[in-house]
């Protein structure tokens, strides 16, 4: 595998490992960072994933599945145990000469139910071990998504799900804020590549891959990826949405390779959160000042995020929350 | 598979889309099933995910079920019916009729011979008949076909359709159904299903279905464990599949599969030939290549994979959902309705995911 960075899309390659032929909605994002991930990984890579759209969409069509590579489908809190077994079986199969010594790429692709609420301690203890080429990506599509859009500790602060709807006794749906899920794996000691990700820039995610997969140890990455579905926008919008999201501040491009920290995209100045709130309708209770309230805070927060890039360490970006008490 | 005694109930039977129709299609038949009920009937509705969970323009069925309390017949919870049940089908999105649906295959499979079928289109007949003979005739078809414009009534398109089906339809009376708007609260709609009754012009039609007619579904021999040939052939009988039971039937046989159910996957730089997704499909993408600078973008951002490196789209997975033309810096691609680039027929009737998510109040 290249350590050289991906610059245009061109240099990405043509061939699928996780291919067509899948049931996710249309405009699926998850299902494009899963694409772009994959190709970035390359063909000597084991796919897992707890149970979440990424695999009750995809598998199982009649006995039919998009998955070009080995994959496995584990339980819902069971993605960060595999994730080591199958590490600690090429590792065990290398050392006693049963198997060519080749380097294997394990990915375990969990969603934020996956990895952030129900499989959090079993990712949190694989990434005390020290097995290479073990990746864990968190695509957060800030809801349980597959069984009908429920609130999990990534879901924004203000969303309408369905276990968070909007109405005239409550009227902010989601008063809890988003979990930075990214930030708590960043204490791990022992893990070597933290980073979050978005759909845009383009090559943002393949790279950072890459990187963590040359890392030398297990790495994480949490992917922003917009779902059509939960956030309630017209499918062709996917991409506009991951731009907005980290042209507006509201997601922050950053990496933490051990113990060095640094935003890979700053946005030269900073959109107003207006444009990317008002496309999704899960926010569209939300009042003028609300957005306000919330435009300001991460105001406050981008000053912590910078002041942690201009001195490299971690600052935690702690505000807080809007919800008047 | 099949269960005789099922012939003994009424069967209605809704095609929609996940997200865009959901709300529509279960109004639809919650009143037809309380219509059953006001006529002395034992009813009842269900939504069968054509598709497991609902999603976006995911092809979606809903059934409604009425039967004699004097005939005693166990109805499972929730089944997939198979045989020829259905003596109604309404169609919400006549794209619909262009493509084989996911799980049920054809939009009158399970139908029986007689039954009717309302299509909420701006076509016409004659057009609506000619793609209903293509592409999705399981057997000989001798009902009737009413199109209807429903949202052009109501932007609630369940009550016009309820209105033209209770004209087509023998097993449902329109005074039944106002009844049972009135019992669900919907009375102010009785006016709406009542002109649409009034309006609807259903046609005899008689179809036969010739070299398409229902053989015997080919299934490869499994020749022993772990046989890559014969697993290749299943998922190619799977994708040429017509009706839910040939779907089932192309599954794999557990010897071909064994030990532990593994399945074989595509190998890298080919694709799932056992599941297409064209069924998701309402506008396809069409790219002037004078303008396209091949930049790869739209390839990178299908999530279907759909959008070839060359930009050449593959129809059997393009969902349509519209990713690539709006990602593309120089503006080379368009989205263009599936009638129109089909059959050059502009429908009026489509109802877009903008508009859905719009009376969901987003």
């Amino acid at each position: 595998m290249s350590l050289q960075p991906i610059r245009a899309p061109k240099e990405l390659g043509s061939v699928d490992y996780y291919t067509s032929g899948h049931r996710t909605c249309a405009g699926c994002g998850p299902a494009i960072g899963y694409r772009l991930a994959t190709k970035a990984a390359g063909p000597k890579t084991v796919l897992l994933g707890p149970t979440g759209c990424m695999y009750v969409a995809n598998g199982h069509q009649f006995l039919t599945s998009p998955y070009a590579v080995p994959w496995f489908h584990t339980q819902l809190g069971g993605g960060g145990a595999a994730g080591i077994g199958t590490a600690a079986a090429f590792r065990a199969l290398i050392s006693k000469g049963k198997r060519r010594r080749e380097e294997v790429n394990v990915l375990v692709y969990g969603g934020d139910g996956g990895f952030a609420d129900i499989g959090y301690a079993g990712l949190s203890m694989a990434l005390t071990y020290d097995y290479q080429r073990l990746l864990y990506i968190l695509y957060d599509n800030e809801s349980y998504a597959n069984t009908g859009i429920q609130a999990s500790s990534t879901t924004p602060w203000g969303a309408t799900t369905t276990f968070t709807p909007t109405g005239k006794v409550k009227r902010i749906g989601n008063e809890r804020m988003k979990k930075n899920v990214a930030l708590t794996i960043a204490a791990h000691p022992g893990v070597r590549y933290v980073a979050t990700s978005a759909l845009y820039p383009p090559m943002d995610l393949a790279n950072k891959v890459r990187k963590a997969l040359n890392s030398g140890g297990p790495a994480f990455i949490q992917v922003l990826t917009p779902c059509p579905k939960g956030w309630f926008f017209d499918p062709k919008h996917t991409i506009t949405l991951s731009r907005l999201a980290v042209e507006t501040g509201a997601w922050a491009l950053w990496e933490y390779e051990e113990g060095t920290f640094s935003l890979t995209y700053k946005p030269p100045k900073r959109r107003g959160l207006r444009d990317y709130m008002r496309m999704q309708g899960r926010f569209t209770h939300l009042s003028d000042e609300d957005i306000e309230r919330l435009d300001r805070m991460i105001e406050e927060q981008w000053k912590l995020w910078l002041e942690s890039d201009r001195q490299g360490r971690l600052i935690l970006p702690w505000t807080p929350p809007p919800t008047p008490l | 598979m099949a269960i005789p005694e099922y012939e003994r109930l009424t069967w209605a039977v809704v095609h929609c889309r996940g997200v865009l129709h959901t709300a529509h299609g279960a109004n639809l038949v919650r009143t037809l099933a309380t219509a059953g009920m006001v006529a002395g009937k034992e009813s009842y509705y269900y939504m069968r995910y054509d598709d497991s969970p609902e999603r976006d323009n995911v092809p979606m069925i809903f059934y409604a079920v009425m039967g004699d309390p004097k005939v005693d017949v166990v109805l499972h919870e929730e089944v997939e019916p198979v045989g020829k049940l259905f003596d109604a089908v309404v169609v919400m999105d006549s794209s619909l009729l262009l493509h084989r649906t996911s799980q049920r295959a054809l939009i009158l499979d399970g139908t029986k011979e007689d039954a009717v079928l309302v299509v909420n289109t701006s076509l016409p007949p004659e057009r609506v008949l000619e793609i209903v003979g293509e592409r999705q005739l399981a057997h000989d078809w001798r009902g009737s076909l009413v199109n209807i414009r429903a949202r052009t009534y109501d932007p609630e398109i369940a009550y016009p359709l309820l209105g033209a089906l209770a004209k087509a339809w023998n097993g449902i009376r329109i005074e039944d159904i106002i009844g049972a708007l009135e019992l669900l609260g919907k009375g102010e709609k009785a006016s709406v299903v009542e002109e649409a009754y009034r309006d609807a012009e259903p046609i005899r039609v008689f179809l036969r279905a010739g070299e398409r007619a229902l053989g015997r579904l080919e299934l490869p021999e499994a020749r022993g464990w772990w046989d890559l040939e014969t697993y290749r052939a299943y998922q190619a009988a799977a994708a040429g599949a017509r009706t839910y039971e040939e779907r089932m039937m192309a599954m794999p046989r557990w010897e071909v599969l064994a030990p532990g159910l593994i399945e074989f996957g595509p190998t890298p730089g080919e694709k799932n030939i056992g599941f297409t997704t064209s069924f998701e499909r309402y506008l396809r993408p069409k790219v002037d290549k004078g303008k396209c600078t091949d930049c790869k973008l739209c390839y990178h951002y299908c999530p279907d994979g759909a959008m070839g490196f060359e930009a050449i789209v593959d129809l059997n997975y393009c969902t349509g959902c519209g990713i690539c033309a709006e990602v593309c810096p120089v503006k080379a691609i368009t989205m263009v309705g599936e009638w129109e680039a089909e059959k050059g027929l502009r429908e009026e009737e489509l109802l877009t995911i903008e508009e859905a998510l719009r009376e969901y109040m987003y």
